[in-house]
């Protein structure tokens, strides 16, 4: 995306004192969210990545090198690891999609001027505010066989008891939970859009929809990738819900599933030290296949701090 | 350029800073001297029954100079897992004595975080044999057994005169069941460590075993444990088990026993309050008995909780006279009288005070002098997630018996390597 | 389409020189029926799972699993249960007063100096720094646990409040500084440019100028960190011994029924909408901030 100066100012290059002194004020700015980040999650993840290289028992533990993370890809573990693998990217996929969807439109909806909107804003984000693990709970017993979701469609799936419903249960109550998530961000980043824009468009003859497609939605997708990207990265680390609802069976165990039964059930840390680490590299692909295929504006190479005219 | 190279020096001296703070202090349990007596700290499950800090009281206006605190964790057994875990791993000596699920002392005591205890003192002849098994390993006692637990049958004693002892006879008042328009049978079978209970019962019922008596070796792989599990799967295929059943955890089978949809009911004791409180729905209708077998009585799996004494406690020697005279009988009369558990102790359960107020005692009592206590070993949650994941793919009618058992034997070699 | 835009916003008057009139807001253009039909929609969509968590919260043990839509013999036990003495809430309230307040109030102040220093600043390493938050969002939670349990068992910060608020601003600043960048990204720079060419500091113009243009990205970072924050269980769980420290999620975790068998489904509803409600409260008094706009008028 080019950056385009709404008004005719050149770039001045910056005397290198300046840069200099933007360096150290950088510095000190960033430093302490850097120092929280690295003692509270690089530090125990570098640990326990070293921690996977060695094996698993009880006393002194051999170094086994990438045994661990061979059982993982193609030893014992492969059939659970792949299968986690799947049923993590199904989730994540058919999630996102219907959370961007129906997030998009309640956004669009709470961006309007109407009586209550603050009400329907408070209302959008009632799902995220519940507890994870209280709406878990409630999905469970909304799915029970003899729940409330089949005494008022009127079947008799057992939902948690089979692969496909409880895949679907799971996806349902995920999409509810988080939907809201992607709206508020979205939201934020409507707010942005200044409304002159779309007076020129109206005046220009623009219909509705022209001017949600070529105005809205360019505007809004930074907000809308970065809200994206960030579910993307949520929804590969599921948890919660899978455990709760199914307890992992019925193939819905994600790959955080896994690593927990590992690490905190069967206290095997260099196994599950390697799931983690496993898990960390897939994600770490797909969010950098998306940043890059989709052009994130993560950081603007040509940034000279104008950004008022993308 | 100094930016980058500050942040780089920065990152890196935090992350050394850490790891420094992190191995050079470990705190270990250091050994203060002393005579190892002083005030401890109790980290139980979820006090249910509001009387704990009665019997606490108790010991504390005896010993006040060695006062027991009472800290009260989840009542969900996996949390108070991974609390005891992480304390024991942490070395860090702040629960002295923990509330141990049976299933747990293998586990502990092969890790090192338990102290082993005297085996005159705490599993004596009086106390029940199969709950002293649940507290040993590899030869020596790791903790006091508590409390004990064992399956029972619930049945409707208005729709038939004599409970089944046999699967056949399970099987021949299920058609009652069927006149009646109920299930016949209601048990745990969503994958958790419920369905490892039930199908033990299954399979030890029917003469097998999952692993060997010193849990070194697999067994499950057997015509005995294949028949077993058979059982199980042809009560789902021909309705006697409801299909909604694989979702049941103690709770729901619970329910639709007490709600009159179910006839047979496999649960845990404590069911008997809800069904005897007036406003039951089965009150006087129901009664408990043994589970039943492939040819004769069946073997219940065993529940409870034993007490350990942490390895990094400060005070070991508190810690021990405390878990013995948990177990003395004054201490039990109250746990049976007033918590309404069942006692480790053999002669509490024919005395008549106590059977008054629970009359199921007797029939616990044969059923725990002949139950059996799940896997003993080391890497027991690997065990049972195996035991776990092919039984409820057999229930589910995905696999067949025999596949799911020459499975759960391969998935039980790995786990007990 | 990008190019589409540029050629419009060249041919519109420059935000900064006129005095736009107060904001009109976009007429129906759907027709109000359609609006009303999306209204409905989003509404049935939010609110009716909530609708029946309400319901069984009212709902005494005897009749949680009828399915009756509304609740035969509705009842406050549940309300009851959830103060009552086995179960500490109110404290669990105050404790998770303190974390999320504390974990939004640091978590936004670190955020905005990292975001200002990456949106506005030029130095080497921004690449580096955006993804290493980035980066630290990429792992499975249960990864940091235990070594970070073992660190805080340590430093002896086991059953503190600090235990729970250092990881959890960790895990609210990727996304807040991304959030807040982007944000500052879309600022005129140029008002601030002007402001210190006039003799205000750095710092001045940012907090007179930027700011309060930044109001909805700031307001919006603030309610999800406090949400996640509030609804943070795994960290919470480990690092919290005691009814001292614990949070609502691990206190609803803790709640037990009759037996250690009984799923206490009642009062657990109880508990989540009382959990609830405090954030929905703030949603609103809040939400004006989430959507006030650049309004030219925060121009000299």
């Amino acid at each position: 995306m080019a950056i385009s100066l709404g008004t005719a100012r050149t770039r001045r290059r910056r005397p290198r004192e300046s840069r200099e002194r933007d360096g150290r004020l950088a510095f000190w700015l960033v430093i302490p969210s850097v120092i929280v980040l690295t003692v509270v999650i690089a530090f125990p993840v570098i640990s326990s990545v070293v921690r996977s290289f060695f094996g698993d028992g009880i006393g002194d533990v051999p170094f086994v090198g990438f045994q661990n993370y061979a059982d993982a890809l193609w030893g014992y573990g492969a059939q659970e690891f792949w299968a986690a693998t799947g049923i993590t990217y199904l989730f994540a996929g058919v999630t996102i999609v219907l959370e961007t969807l129906i997030g998009l439109g309640m956004a669009l909806v709470a961006n309007r001027a109407f009586r209550g909107r603050g009400l329907l804003r408070a209302s959008v984000l009632v799902p995220w505010a519940i507890p994870t693990a209280v709406a878990a709970v409630l999905w469970k017993w909304a799915f029970d066989p003899q729940g409330i979701i089949n005494a008022i469609t009127g079947s008799t799936v057992v939902w948690t008891g089979s692969a496909v419903p409880s895949i679907i249960a799971i996806i349902i109550a995920d999409t509810w939970k988080t939907a809201p998530f992607v709206a508020l961000l979205i939201l934020a980043g409507l707010q942005i859009i200044p409304d002159d824009v779309y007076e020129a468009a109206k005046i220009d003859g623009a219909s509705a929809w022209k001017r949600f497609w070529y105005i809205t939605l360019p505007l809004v997708r930074p907000a809308l990738l970065v809200a994206v990207l960030f579910r993307l990265l949520d929804a590969l680390r599921m948890y919660d819900l899978p455990e709760i609802m199914t307890n992992g069976a019925n193939g819905t165990a994600t790959l955080s599933v896994l690593v927990v039964q590992s690490t905190l059930s069967q206290l095997k840390p260099g196994y599950g030290g390697a799931l983690s680490t496993l898990t960390f590299a897939l994600i770490f692909v797909t969010a950098y296949l998306f940043v890059r295929l989709l052009g994130v504006n993560a950081v603007d190479q040509a940034s000279s701090g104008k950004g008022a005219g993308r | 350029m100094r930016t980058k190279k500050r942040l780089i020096a920065v990152v890196t001296a935090a992350t050394a800073l850490t790891t420094a703070a992190l191995t050079g202090c470990s705190t270990g349990a250091s050994d203060n001297g002393g005579d190892g007596t002083g005030p401890i700290t109790f980290a139980s499950g979820k006090d249910l029954t509001g009387a704990m800090p009665q019997l606490i009281d108790k010991w504390n206006e005896m010993h006040p100079d060695q006062k027991v605190t009472f800290l009260e964790l989840s009542a969900s057994p996996d949390d108070q897992r991974t609390s005891f875990v992480q304390d024991f791993q942490a070395k860090s000596g702040k629960y002295d004595v923990i509330w141990g699920d049976v299933v747990w002392t293998s586990e502990f005591a092969a890790h090192g975080w338990l102290e082993p205890l005297d085996a005159d003192k705490v599993a004596g002849d009086d106390i029940l044999p199969a709950a002293v098994e649940s507290a040993t390993y590899e030869g020596k006692v790791w903790a006091a057994p508590f409390m004990t637990n064992a399956g029972l049958l619930y049945y409707r004693s208005d729709l038939i005169d004599a409970p089944p002892t046999t699967w056949d006879e399970l099987e021949a008042d299920c058609e009652i069941a069927k006149q009646n328009n109920m299930d016949c049978y209601a048990g745990q079978f969503a994958q958790y460590e419920g369905l490892t209970v039930n199908v033990a019962e299954a399979i030890n019922s029917a003469g097998g075993a999952f692993l060997s008596e010193d849990g070194t070796e697999v067994a499950v792989d057997s015509p005995e444990a294949r028949e077993g599990l058979q059982h199980l799967v042809d009560m789902f295929a021909n309705g006697d088990i409801n299909a909604g059943a694989i979702t049941y955890q103690e709770q729901e089978s619970a329910n639709a026993f007490l709600e009159g949809k179910a006839m047979f009911l496999r649960n845990w004791p404590y069911v008997f309050t809800a069904a005897s409180a007036p406003d039951s729905v089965i009150a006087g209708k129901f009664d408990m008995a043994q589970l039943p077998g492939l040819d004769g009585p069946g073997v219940s799996s065993l529940g409870g909780i034993n007490l350990g004494v942490s390895a990094f406690s400060k005070n070991k020697e508190t810690a021990k006279a405390w878990v013995e005279w948990m177990q003395s009988e004054d201490a039990q009369r109250i746990l049976v009288s007033v918590m309404n558990q069942a006692s480790v102790r053999t002669d509490l359960y024919t005395d008549p005070d106590l059977v008054q107020v629970s009359p199921y005692l007797p029939t616990l009592q044969k059923a725990e002098l002949t139950a059996v206590p799940r896997p003993r070993t080391p890497n027991y949650n690997a065990v049972s997630l195996a035991i776990q994941k092919n039984a409820y793919a057999a229930l589910q009618g995905n696999v067949t018996v025999d596949e799911a058992i020459t499975q759960m034997a391969a998935d039980l070699e790995q786990a007990i390597k | 389409m990008t190019e589409t835009v540029t050629a419009r916003r060249d041919t519109e008057v420059p935000r900064t020189s006129t005095p736009t009139p107060p904001r009109r807001r976009r007429r129906f253009t759907w027709g109000t029926g359609g609006l009303y039909v999306a209204l409905v929609a989003i509404g049935i969509f939010c609110l009716a799972p909530f609708y029946w968590m309400v319901v069984s919260s009212l709902k005494g043990p005897a009749d949680i699993f009828d399915n009756s839509l509304v609740p035969l013999e509705p009842t406050l036990e549940n309300y009851a249960a959830v103060f009552g003495a086995q179960n500490t809430f109110a404290l669990a309230l105050r404790n998770s007063v303190i974390i999320a307040g504390s974990v939004t109030v640091i978590a936004l102040v670190f955020g905005i100096f990292a975001s200002y220093a990456i949106a506005r600043l030029q130095f080497r390493g921004k690449n580096l720094v955006l993804g290493l938050f980035l980066a630290t969002s990429m792992f499975p939670g249960v990864a940091i646990l235990t070594p970070l349990f073992q660190l805080f068992a340590d430093l002896g910060w086991i059953d503190t409040f600090q235990a729970m608020i250092i990881p959890d601003v960790s895990f609210s600043l990727p996304l807040g500084v991304w959030i807040l960048t982007s944000f500052f990204r879309a600022m005129p720079w140029e008002l601030e440019a002007a402001a210190r060419v006039d003799g205000c500091t750095r710092g001045q113009a940012f907090r007179k100028i930027i700011l309060p243009l930044a109001v909805p990205g700031v307001f919006t970072t603030a309610i999800l960190v406090f949400i996640s924050a509030w609804n943070e269980f795994m960290i919470a769980n480990s690092m919290s011994l005691t009814s001292a420290s614990q949070p609502v999620t691990v206190a609803i975790a803790q709640f037990s029924g009759i037996s250690q068998y009984d799923k206490p489904y009642g009062t657990q509803m109880a508990a989540g909408v009382l959990v609830t409600i405090p954030l929905i409260i703030l949603v609103l008094i809040f939400q004006r901030r989430i959507i006030s706009g650049l309004t030219a008028g925060g121009v000299k």
